[in-house]
């Protein structure tokens, strides 16, 4: 096991597309490190860099004590899990497994034993002569995670390993992913666009955009305090609400809304609130009119989609084209209510926020003003 | 009775369609592959009416020292031709499948050959291989070698029509396999390559396995092809010198239109029909065994 350092890495691919801006990022060693971000992001390339697939342009990549810009992928003794699992469709299970140690010539019995072991631990002993064409989606994950696992890397890639999955088994093998890190302990590098998985499996999460690190820190870290509206708009299902307001001797104004705020600079802001810190009563706190649009029981809790009176911010992390300005001059505000709260479209009431869970950004730099 | 009728009718229209590529097929597949099986049983020269003489003239291969050489000829001629081309088109398409400047003009050079006639590719060699001015000789002589008589030699002929030939087809191999090299995942050799596996392991146990059905498709087709050798040999030894380079097309060539022997030469095309469906038959029970195919 090792740390994994990015220093200064820059990656420019041919077309000046600049998939990486200066990353630096340690990943300590047995730390699980989630790289999360829309497409694009540069989160891949930085796996791919640290596994030896891509070549920084600038800057370097350490694991353990040493420097691997210039290391094959072979010698770097990283392990890597790809998004369509990449497994080789010609061997059997058995030989999927043993194909790494066999290529570093481990004794043959060396390899029965680790492949058995490893299989026995992933639950493949039945499998291991099907092709990997006969196996089921989790059962080709499992066996992508055995292969890189049985080799005991020094560090651990994995490349949207959940993707391809159903929903049932993403949540199945998430828990599987979390239990096996706990045992092994091996350094984990993951990249995902999931903030399910981000939130839920890493130690630490970077959260990154256009080749750049918007913030790094424990998840529940970022989820409360995002560092920019980036990271505010794109941590969280559903995601922050965000109106933009003004801020004036220490008062901030947001459509409706009106919070004191000290020590704020006066300027063009940006108001963001969880969907899960609005209250349908407001009960003395600040609070805005909101109109209901859309009311969906999920069971344990009704998500409320509708409007208030304002403007919305565009953050960058918007994943599809979704109109966010609706009926003119207002703002879309998601609300999330105990399931005993009950709306119906077309109603209109006032929602409270506790002063000390608004958010307040800085419009023209985006960063969290605290 | 209406719906009956309205099948009946697009019956008609759909043969109708079809006719003239059946016409085709009746009459220069069908009818020819059943007219020369009778006259294989037959003594019959294309003029005088046929004589019905059973297996006589299966009985008589087996006494022809010519039809022995032709077929031993057609063996060496395959078993060199199938490895040179299928091994020479994988290397080219390996060299070929790379992302560098001009790569459009190297594959058209490589697959150029494939295009070009037999005729002029022969009238090439020809030049090529002159044993007083070709420039085969004088580039053997400045290396102290030769010089070589090639077509006019009767232990050279033969391996110089394979040597044309390997060249003519080398371009074709070389594109299906450049075809299935593009269908192999990149994910795979970078995962191959991941697992610490060197480029040769990476060819050897990623690319190559799964090359298997177009290795397969060019070692049955390349087999055929060569069974029936025929052009280069007309056009440039015309079997010779002596016999040197009759393979068993041409010898039937030669005994059904130069001296009127149909019945036998119809024979030999038996024969020689049932030697390419066991060998096919063979390398396909082998090449289940052994390739893997996606789906």
């Amino acid at each position: 096991m090792a740390e994994v350092v990015f220093d200064g890495v820059t990656k420019v691919f041919p077309g000046e597309t600049v998939a990486l801006d200066d990353l630096t990022l340690e990943i300590a060693d047995g730390e699980f490190m989630i790289l999360v971000g829309p497409s694009g992001c540069g989160k891949t390339t930085a796996l791919r860099c640290v596994a030896g697939l891509e070549r920084p342009t600038r800057g370097t990549i350490r694991v353990g004590d040493r420097v691997v810009n210039d290391v094959t992928p072979r010698d770097r003794d990283v392990a890597m899990v790809f998004q369509n699992y990449a497994l080789y469709p010609h061997m059997s299970v058995y030989r999927n497994l043993a194909f790494g140690l066999r290529q570093r010539r481990v004794p043959k019995a060396e390899i029965d034993r680790r492949v058995r072991e490893i299989s026995a631990m992933l639950g493949l002993d039945d499998l291991l002569r099907r092709r990997p064409a006969q196996l089921s989606g989790g059962q080709r994950q499992r066996v992508a995670m055995g292969r890189a696992l049985v080799r005991e890397p020094r560090a651990f890639l994995l490349d949207e390993p959940l993707s391809n999955l159903d929903a049932k088994l993403r949540v199945q093998m998430r828990a599987e992913l979390k239990r096996l890190h706990a045992r092994l302990g091996i350094t984990t590098i993951y990249v995902t666009h999931d903030q399910t998985e981000a939130m839920t499996l890493g130690d630490r999460i970077a959260v990154m955009s256009n080749g750049r690190l918007q913030q790094l820190g424990a998840p529940q870290e970022v989820y409360d305090h995002p560092a920019n509206l980036f990271v505010a708009g794109f941590i969280g299902s559903p995601p922050m609400n965000l109106v933009r307001g003004r801020a004036e001797g220490g008062r901030v104004v947001a459509g409706d809304l009106t919070f004191e705020r000290s020590r704020i600079p006066d300027g063009e802001v940006a108001v963001g609130i969880r969907p899960e810190a609005l209250s349908p009563s407001a009960d003395g706190t600040p609070s805005f009119e909101f109109l209901v649009d859309v009311v969906e029981p999920l069971g344990d809790e009704v998500v409320v989609h509708g409007t208030t009176t304002g403007s919305t911010v565009e953050t960058g992390a918007e994943e599809e084209e979704v109109p966010t300005q609706v009926e003119g001059a207002r703002a879309p505000i998601t609300a999330r209510f105990d399931p005993g709260v009950r709306l119906a479209p077309g109603e209109r009431l006032r929602l409270g926020v506790r002063p000390d869970r608004i958010h307040v950004f800085d419009l023209r730099t985006g960063a969290a003003i605290p | 009775m209406n719906v009956r009728r309205i099948a009946q009718s697009e019956h008609v229209v759909g043969w109708a369609f079809a006719l003239p590529a059946v016409l085709l097929v009746v009459t220069f597949g069908i009818v020819p592959i059943v007219w020369s099986a009778l006259m294989s049983f037959q003594r019959n020269n294309l003029l005088a009416p046929p004589q019905w003489i059973g297996l006589e003239n299966y009985r008589a291969l087996g006494r022809d020292p010519l039809f022995k050489a032709s077929m031993v000829h057609a063996v060496v001629y395959t078993s060199l031709f199938v490895p040179l081309s299928v091994g020479g088109g994988l290397f080219a398409a390996i060299a070929l499948n790379r992302k560098v400047v001009g790569i459009r003009v190297y594959r058209m050079a490589v697959f150029v050959p494939v295009v070009i006639s037999s005729i002029a590719t022969a009238i090439m060699f020809l030049w090529l291989f002159d044993p007083t001015f070709g420039l085969a000789n004088w580039i053997l002589g400045k290396l102290g070698l030769g010089p070589f008589g090639f077509f006019t030699s009767s232990d050279g002929a033969l391996y110089s029509i394979i040597a044309m030939t390997v060249w003519g087809w080398i371009g074709f191999d070389a594109i299906i396999y450049l075809a299935a090299l593009q269908g192999i995942p990149q994910e795979l050799v970078e995962a191959a390559a991941i697992d610490g596996a060197r480029p040769w392991g990476i060819f050897r146990t990623i690319t190559l396995p799964l090359l298997g059905p177009a290795t397969l498709f060019l070692v049955v087709f390349s087999s055929i092809n060569a069974i029936q050798l025929f052009d280069e040999v007309y056009l440039l030894t015309n079997g010779g010198p002596g016999t040197s380079t009759y393979v068993p097309v041409f010898y039937l060539y030669q005994l059904a239109f130069a001296q009127g022997i149909a019945g036998y030469a119809a024979a030999i095309a038996y024969v020689l029909l049932v030697v390419i469906l066991i060998l096919t038959a063979i390398q396909l029970w082998v090449g289940k065994r052994l390739v893997y195919y996606a789906s």
